[in-house]
């Protein structure tokens, strides 16, 4: 085994080489990177065997190997198959071996199964920023360490906005798919670009409250909502200004109806998905989406004691959207769809539905199928 | 009945009232005056929380608001009246569920340190809840169908903690309703339906999961005037028993399974009172999630103050119980304004040190 | 009120613990129960006190005690248990008093005449210095005086006494006692009472009962059972009985006969 400082030295000796290769050139491995949470990460060669711990991520390997991007995976945390049922079916449907691919069962909370993970031999363990930590608990990172298994990590949590489209970048710079990671990249932060010159113009921001998992925990429960992650970083980079950032100490919490009405928010939005939970009043957005069902469900919710008295009910500006786009590498979606809600005039022409059918179509080759992004909610009267 | 004729000076005139007796209505007397004391501060701590709730109305706008409700501005009036009040209420009454429920089961089993958690309710209320949650299953399969989504997973949580208890009783009757086994059997489910919940969560994704913590953490932000009027029928319907059985419950607590020499059915006493216990707290604990140490600490508080007389010490322990719950409402408002600590970490944290010194205080007194 | 019982036994568990007794004891009259450890004489009294079940009959001015509920038949019935520990530390001893007197009660105030009953029952025993300590703050002496006292308060009909002076030093022994038979007679009570002394048996009660093994096997005036030779027999121990002065008899032990297990 080489030292490891050795390598380093000749990793660093090559990395001036790297920074001048064009994106079009094929990657030169080892290969040696800085991932989403901060860390030196060395590829020694290009990974074709490897491990998911967070299963959403098949969205990132969907761009970059489109004909097959189950190919590289031998072991997952299948998240999408308990959490996005509507998207598992399709990608069961056009890869059906995808099915066969091993579950450790876990769920987005950091943990694998080691013994899994280390018997299927990975040359690279892809998991999410935000389970470092419980990694780092379990003793996994130093294993891997000792096996010579790169662990790379991405992000699409922690600042959702700018890392969704890193984390294809630097997938497809480790997978040698710099091409493919380039197409969706330029797609996104030319529309990312479109956003930020908008809301620029626009006038002031509003106030958004974002209330995440709305009618989850039952009917009378309200309001659960994020500060600086996931949903907050999204609703600003919309051109909304986040209430609850402003109220909650940590990343998220639960906020009165009282304070929340006291904060007079411009707009109210809730997020839901297809989650199955008796006593939950659910907002199936996303796929298989069923309007009537939504629309009774946003009734209910609005008729929340204290919901009549929010300005933004009063103003009409009350609107659901699909909570899956908080940890998303589609979260362009999400926030053409929120942008479009904070500032109606400015961004009348976007379609949140469409952009999500043209980087399915453009950028892989997952079967398109109806996806409902977002509705308003029917307005409370009186 | 043969006369028994007194000796020394006392007449026939038995109406004559000595020392003791004097000394006994002044403490009479004194009790009572405790009692109103603190129901005034009860009082004063529901005002409170109304009052400050979650910071957003002026002091002059509440009190408009309460007192004109007719004319206030509507946002005031929806704060106040179907915002704030029934957080209000369900603390005061969960409170007094809760200490109640507490100092049943601390006379039942003989136990000082018994509180509602102690026969498992609070872990079969939890894994009730769970399944509701995680599961969407009900103990009553689908007859829960009808029940209204916000009633439905209270009801899995309400019936799993009664019937735990009933559960309980039941199988400690075989045995004569000996205090030691009911404890241990208590623990013993206790510890069976904390390992359920653990895989409950274990099995909840990260949605389910944040249901679930808030649950078992305890919430007041769940109440509605639904709930409210549900806990406040349970308690109409029960005190009125407790302060009935107010002598027995004390010749329980004085003198143990020694009582049956009074009369008193003992076996039958624990048992009723067992399960008027466990019909508090399910109904504290399914409406407000687990919060513990108010039922161990206001029974003490008010032994304290009232001594062990049942007549007193019952409703003293109510008003006991609805000053800590409504205070640690309160407080979970007042350290983050805006946003809500989750009640039960507040009493916890709260109720903690006050435990520390029930056990410190109380070694150096021997019972017997 | 006379007491008799009719070929009473007691059960415990599956256990006969006590068979066949049949005795009676008229009002105002003192009866010891006396006996080896394990005879019986504690179940005898728990049994007639309502706390085992029995076989047989009870009977009181003659009605069947067996055959009422279990308030009914406490109202009759004062017993004082064997050892005071049950006493609990924080009830002072007139709410004790009064507890005694309203425990079985469905009601919540305390009439006005069980607080006299309470306190004249204080004045009757001397104990109205503790009227508001707690039984914890008392000798062992003075807690046995509140337990008679609790018991007495009730006015029963009946008075259980299960060893009431083997915690008491010299002095409280003979007062308690001197009181147990002033109040037996005064009420026409009828006691039955479980007693090791043999000379304190033989000073304060008027009949005596012996059991051995559960079964009667001497009962009547107590200077015509406690004999030398019947006290060889039942207990394995030699006794002189010695005449005194007043026309009281000591009973003095001498040594354990060999042969029998004590």
């Amino acid at each position: 085994m080489t030292s490891p400082l050795l390598r380093r030295l000749a990793a660093a000796a090559l990395l001036p080489l790297l920074s001048l290769a064009t994106p079009a050139q094929a990657t030169q491995y080892p290969l040696t990177v800085t991932d989403l949470a901060g860390r030196q990460v060395t590829i020694p060669r290009r990974p074709e065997r490897i491990v998911l711990q967070d299963g959403r991520n098949i969205s990132i390997l969907a761009m970059l190997d489109r004909a097959d991007p189950f190919g590289r995976v031998v072991l997952w945390n299948n998240i999408p198959s308990r959490a996005d049922e509507g998207f598992w079916n399709i990608l069961r449907g056009a890869w059906p071996k995808a099915a066969a691919i091993p579950d450790m069962g876990f769920g987005d909370n950091g943990q694998v199964n080691a013994e899994q993970v280390i018997t299927a031999r990975p040359q690279m363990v892809l998991a999410e920023a935000r389970a470092l930590t419980a990694l780092r608990e379990a003793g996994v990172d130093q294993r891997l360490a000792q096996l010579n298994i790169p662990l790379l990590l991405v992000d699409s949590f922690d600042d959702p906005v700018p890392n969704a489209v890193r984390s294809v970048e630097l997938l497809g710079q480790v997978l040698d798919r710099e091409a493919e990671a380039a197409e969706f990249a330029s797609f996104a932060r030319e529309r990312a670009a479109r956003l930020q010159a908008g809301i620029a113009a626009a006038g002031p921001r509003p106030k958004v409250f974002i209330e995440t998992r709305a009618g989850f925990a039952g009917p009378e429960a309200c309001c659960f909502t994020q500060g600086r992650v996931g949903w907050g970083p999204m609703v600003e980079a919309a051109g909304g200004h986040n209430i609850g950032a402003d109220i909650l100490p940590g990343a998220s919490g639960e906020v009165t109806m009282e304070t929340v009405i006291s904060r007079r928010p411009d707009i109210y939005v809730m997020t839901g998905a297809n989650w199955r939970g008796r006593g939950a009043v659910t907002l199936p957005f996303g796929y298989g989406a069923d309007q009537g069902a939504i629309a009774t469900s946003m009734a209910r919710l609005e008729a929340r004691p204290g919901f009549a008295q929010l300005e933004a009910t009063r103003q009409g500006r009350v609107l659901g959207i699909w909570h899956g786009f908080y940890n998303h590498t589609l979260n362009i979606v999400g926030l053409e769809a929120l942008a479009k809600a904070f500032h109606p005039q400015q961004f009348a022409g976007l379609d949140p539905e469409d952009t999500y059918r043209t980087i399915l179509a453009r950028f892989t080759r997952i079967p398109a199928q109806p996806f409902l992004v977002s509705t308003a909610a029917p307005r409370v009267g009186g | 009945m043969p006369q028994l004729r007194l000796a020394g000076a006392a007449a026939a005139a038995v109406m004559e009232e000595g020392v003791a007796i004097r000394d006994y209505r002044r403490s009479v007397t004194w009790r009572a005056v405790l009692l109103a004391a603190l129901l005034l501060a009860g009082a004063a701590a529901l005002l409170a929380d109304l009052v400050v709730g979650s910071g957003t109305l002026s002091l002059r706008e509440v009190i408009d608001g309460l007192l004109s409700p007719g004319t206030a501005d509507p946002t005031v009036r929806v704060v106040l009246w179907e915002l704030r009040m029934p957080i209000t209420f369900t603390a005061a009454l969960a409170g007094i569920a809760l200490a109640l429920a507490g100092t049943l089961m601390q006379t039942v089993l003989n136990n000082p340190l018994a509180e509602p958690f102690t026969l498992g309710i609070s872990s079969a209320a939890g894994f009730g809840a769970a399944m509701a949650i995680v599961f969407g299953s009900s103990i009553l399969g689908s007859a829960a169908d009808w029940l209204p989504a916000e009633l439905f997973i209270s009801a899995n949580a309400f019936l799993f903690a009664l019937a735990t208890v009933i559960l309980v009783t039941l199988l400690a009757r075989r045995t004569g309703m000996g205090v030691e086994t009911v404890t241990l059997l208590g623990i013993a489910v206790h510890f069976a339906f904390s390992a359920l919940l653990a895989v409950a969560q274990y099995m909840a994704d990260v949605n389910q999961l944040q249901s679930l913590v808030f649950w078992l953490l305890g919430s007041l932000l769940k109440a509605t005037w639904t709930k409210v009027a549900i806990n406040a029928a349970i308690l109409a319907l029960v005190l009125p028993l407790l302060l009935s059985r107010a002598w027995a419950l004390t010749a329980l607590r004085g003198f143990g399974d020694g009582a049956v020499v009074l009369g008193i059915r003992v076996e039958r006493l624990r048992f009723s009172m067992l399960v008027a216990a466990a019909l508090l707290a399910a109904s504290a604990t399914a409406t407000i999630g687990v919060v513990g140490f108010v039922g161990l600490v206001a029974p003490h508080m008010a032994r304290l103050l009232v001594g062990e007389d049942q007549r007193f010490s019952l409703i003293v322990t109510a008003a006991c119980g609805l000053l800590v719950l409504t205070l640690a409402s309160l407080v979970s408002k007042l350290i983050l304004p805006g946003a809500v600590l989750p009640v039960g970490m507040v009493t916890s944290l709260l109720g903690l040190p006050v435990f520390l010194a029930q056990i410190l205080h109380g070694r150096r007194r021997v019972a017997h | 009120m006379s007491l008799s019982l009719e070929d009473l036994g007691v059960r415990i568990g599956r256990h006969r613990a006590v068979r066949g007794v049949s005795c009676a004891v008229a009002a105002g009259e003192c009866l010891a129960v006396l006996g080896r450890n394990g005879a019986g004489k504690t179940s005898l009294v728990r049994g007639v006190a309502g706390l085992l079940p029995v076989t047989g009959a009870i009977r009181l001015d003659g009605q069947d005690l067996t055959a009422l509920g279990p308030a009914e038949r406490s109202r009759r019935i004062g017993y004082v248990a064997q050892g005071v520990a049950q006493l609990s530390a924080q009830l002072t001893v007139f709410d004790l008093l009064l507890l005694a007197q309203n425990g079985g009660q469905f009601a919540w105030a305390a009439p006005r005449e069980s607080l006299h009953r309470a306190e004249a029952m204080l004045d009757l025993l001397g104990l109205q210095p503790l009227a508001r300590r707690t039984p914890a703050e008392m000798s062992g002496g003075q807690r046995q005086m509140v337990a008679l006292a609790l018991a007495l308060v009730r006015r029963p009909a009946v008075l259980l006494l299960d060893e009431p002076t083997s915690a008491l030093d010299l002095a409280n022994q003979l007062h308690l006692l001197e009181l147990v038979r002033t109040h037996t007679r005064r009420a026409g009570m009828a006691t039955v009472m479980v007693l090791h002394d043999l000379n304190l048996a033989s000073r304060y009660a008027d009949s005596v009962l012996m059991l051995e093994d559960g079964a009667p096997v001497h009962a009547g005036p107590a200077a015509e059972v406690l004999t030398e030779e019947r006290l060889a027999r039942v207990y394995g121990v030699d006794c002189r009985i010695l005449a005194m002065e007043g026309g009281h008899r000591a009973i003095y032990p001498l040594a354990r006969l060999g042969g029998t297990a004590a």
